[in-house]
């Protein structure tokens, strides 16, 4: 395989970084041990093409260091050495990456959001002297009154109702158009489709509406607050 | 039991006798090996499994490490993953949520 030496050197070091976390009585062994199974990772030809091998014995020895890290950190490891150290790094790794997770996890939902809004504005401003200009701002108005009701009382269905509604309007529209730029097949079938994910949009839209409005209020219950094991 | 120590278990099981190596392991029980080497050496420190070096049959391939289920391991294992059925059989086909003000 091309680049095996270097493929494995990269496996190593990851490995060897692994074994420096575990107690020093199975450090030894257990590098030894992580070093024999990659080439061997590298090397098995029902694992499938050379890529995915690479990958396979890259992720193994990533993995080697995710288990010596966090599995120190609760005694897997049978002793739990340097358990000070570790649990300073898995704490100031959850303090820095937390806050990081959110901050994408919003900056994600914000931009489609804004995408969705931008779409649907768009075929306003595009319908404007068009027949479907009452269609199109209806379901504007649609999407700001669901992500109105969406901020004022979340509901994880009616979310997930409302982007597959746009998903399924989405690719309709995007293969319509596709089909008339490349004028693939009869343009009544594409029209069928594109007004199909039109009624898909509104039926899950008004799902997702109906969901949120007769969920009920969410109350903190006393159970809720029970540690999980 | 956790799922993966029942993936672990049921995989030493298919053949209590033969000798698994990690990565065999990692395969039959679709773990990742951050998930099953420190799952091993904790069933290794009850004494559940051993573990050998052996020499490679080929010049140049380093050696390998294998585990086999002791034969305590064996009892053990097919004494918990019995319970587990029971208990999976015994155990509601699906929760019954309660109705909003039932409990009131």
């Amino acid at each position: 395989m091309k680049g095996e030496r270097y493929a494995l050197r990269v496996g190593g070091f990851l490995v060897t970084r692994a074994s420096r976390r575990l107690p020093t009585r199975i450090r030894a062994q257990r590098h030894q041990e992580w070093l024999a199974e990659l080439p061997a990772i590298l090397h098995d030809r029902a694992a499938g093409s050379a890529p995915r091998r690479l990958a396979r014995m890259l992720a193994f020895a990533a993995d080697t260091l995710r288990g010596a890290t966090f599995g120190s950190n609760s005694c897997q490891y049978q002793g739990a050495h340097r358990s000070g150290t570790v649990k300073y790094t898995g704490a100031v790794a959850t303090f820095l990456l937390l806050p990081l997770i959110v901050l994408g996890v919003v900056l994600a939902l914000l931009l489609g959001v804004s995408v969705v809004l931008a779409w649907e504005a768009w075929i306003v401003y595009q319908a404007f002297h068009g027949a479907n200009l009452y269609g199109s701002l209806s379901l504007l108005l649609v999407s700001v009154a669901f992500l109105v009701l969406n901020v004022v009382r979340p509901r994880g269905a009616g979310a997930r109702c409302w982007f597959l509604g746009n998903s399924v309007t989405g690719a309709a529209q995007f293969l319509c158009t596709l089909a008339q730029q490349y004028h693939w097949g009869h343009p009544l079938l594409f029209l069928i489709i594109d007004y199909c994910g039109a009624a898909a949009f509104v039926s899950l839209t008004a799902a997702a509406i109906v969901l949120l409005v007769r969920s009920p209020p969410e109350r903190p219950t006393s159970g809720s607050a029970r540690a999980v094991n | 039991m956790t799922a993966p120590l029942e993936r672990v278990l049921r995989a030493f099981l298919d053949d209590p006798a033969a000798p698994r190596y990690g990565y065999d392991l990692m395969k039959a029980a679709s773990l990742p090996s951050g998930t099953l080497y420190p799952m091993l050496a904790r069933l290794e420190g009850q004494s559940l499994v051993v573990s050998a070096w052996e020499t490679p049959s080929q010049d140049g391939e380093r050696p390998r490490r294998y585990y086999r289920l002791t034969d305590e391991g064996v009892q053990v294992a097919r004494l918990e993953l019995a319970q587990l059925s029971v208990r999976r059989g015994r155990a509601p086909a699906r929760r019954i949520r309660p109705a909003p003000g039932d409990a009131r």
